[in-house]
């Protein structure tokens, strides 16, 4: 094995070792998380993820019809006689239905917001390791998408780009605490800092922090983006508040915020390319 | 020629690997890149494992939003050890090798969770126990097909060259 470390082989490996701390260097310096590799990587593999939800969608969570399968046993028996029945009218229409509720979404925002530019993009990825239900879109630079657009659906604010290459996005949610954004709530008109929280992540919530200690922000208070730091256009619509706290230090307060958007099952977004 | 088809693996597992509600248990769902790098290293030589482990890692960092060459360094690693590992002192067994895959993968699983939430994020230990750990686990599990897949195209590629 000592002869090994003399080989061309040796060589090879620590130059591939080399290479990879180099892009680690790379992407920590722009600031970014993926290197030129990366995004050469997810440019090759967009399409056929993009591929693979569709046929994924049709067959339709096969493993978690596993886990309900006698609930779902009664309720198929039933269906099957009705579905037999209008099978020959359904041959496209799961297709077109789909793409008629994306455009009616954004039909709705862009009547509300006539400034906005949106576009259209479908999640194609969600790893399993992905930190706090980030994923990843089928629409990146080449559709007009850059870091920090604001992600979003008819409900409300999903997340940011977090990362954008030729022909996919990843998308930081509004439950990562890398997420930071300004905020104000609907009631009481208090501003705060919406950011994601480890605890509360795995409730699905997320946590609206520096309100004053004299706040009167309570349940059922919507929030709203303020539109500071001009990241996100301001009244996209957050979440509602759950619960209002003090914080430990004692001079603010913080709120738990539910989510108007389930982001860790969302299928379908519109991206703010220009607001 | 199965240096081609070991691309199309890792490239059919990524695929898999983050097609959202595609082998879902519970929220889990397994890393199918690492078993197929570790494989391979397993299978063939030390610098074909580097190779696939750095391509695969690159590739798993994009999808869990990683810095891109963490998980490749990490694979790369753990596979030419791997290889050490069964070319000096272990036989080439389905069961040791989904054994030792199942051992890299807690090692990648422990770092993961030191540099990217450790460090980082007070409360993370729910991440380490109800994302990472499940995560890991099922991909352990998944080690056996996936040595299978890859010694399949191992032997069907040699014998199709005549060795």
């Amino acid at each position: 094995m000592k002869d090994f470390f003399k080989t061309t082989r040796f060589k090879v490996i620590i130059c591939i070792v080399a290479l990879l701390f180099g892009f680690m260097i790379q992407a920590a310096y722009t600031g970014t998380l993926s290197s030129l590799p990366s995004k050469i990587i997810g440019t090759v593999t967009a399409p056929f993820q993009a591929v693979a939800t569709t046929v994924s969608g049709w067959f339709g969570g096969f493993f978690d019809r596993l886990t309900l399968a006698d609930e779902l046993l009664d309720e198929n028996q039933e269906l099957k006689k009705e579905i037999q029945e209008l099978r020959g009218q359904l041959t496209d229409l799961d297709r077109y239905k789909e793409e008629n509720a994306n455009y009616a979404q954004q039909l709705q925002i862009q009547q509300a917001h006539p400034e906005y530019k949106m576009v259209t993009a479908s999640v194609i990825g969600r790893d399993a390791s992905a930190r706090f239900y980030a994923f990843t879109i089928d629409k990146g630079t080449s559709d007009g998408i850059k870091n920090q657009d604001p992600v979003i659906t008819s409900d409300g604010l999903v997340g940011l780009v977090m990362e954008a290459g030729p022909n996919y996005s990843t998308v930081m949610t509004i439950l990562d605490p890398a997420f930071k954004l300004g905020v104000y709530t609907s009631q009481s008109r208090d501003t705060g800092v919406v950011s994601g929280d480890t605890a509360l992540s795995k409730e699905g919530q997320t946590k609206l922090r520096y309100l004053s200690r004299t706040s009167t922000a309570a349940e059922g208070d919507m929030v709203l983006t303020s539109g500071m730091g001009d990241i996100a256009p301001k009244d996209l619509l957050i979440g509602t508040i759950k619960s209002v706290k003090p914080e430990k230090n004692g001079i603010t307060k913080y709120a738990v915020l539910e989510p108007v958007v389930d982001v860790s099952s969302v299928s379908t977004v519109m991206v703010l390319i220009e607001h | 020629m199965r240096w081609v088809f070991y691309a199309l693996l890792l490239l059919l597992l990524y695929t898999m690997q983050t097609t959202p509600g595609l082998f879902g248990i519970a929220g889990v769902r397994p890393a199918l890149v690492a078993p197929a790098a570790l494989a391979i290293a397993i299978y063939e030589n030390e610098l074909a494992g580097a190779i696939y482990g750095a391509v695969a890692g690159l590739m798993w960092d994009l999808s869990a939003m990683r810095l891109s060459g963490f998980n490749g360094v990490i694979l790369c690693v753990l596979c030419v050890a791997c290889s050490f590992f069964f070319i000096f002192w272990v036989r080439k067994t389905v069961l040791n090798a989904s054994l030792v895959c199942a051992l890299a993968l807690l090692v990648q699983c422990g770092l993961d969770y030191l540099f990217n939430f450790f460090f980082f994020y007070k409360d993370s230990l729910y991440i380490l126990t109800r994302q990472l750990l499940p995560g890991t686990l099922y991909t352990a599990l998944c080690c056996p097909l996936i040595l299978l897949a890859v010694l399949g195209i191992r032997r069907a590629c040699l014998r199709g060259e005549g060795t």
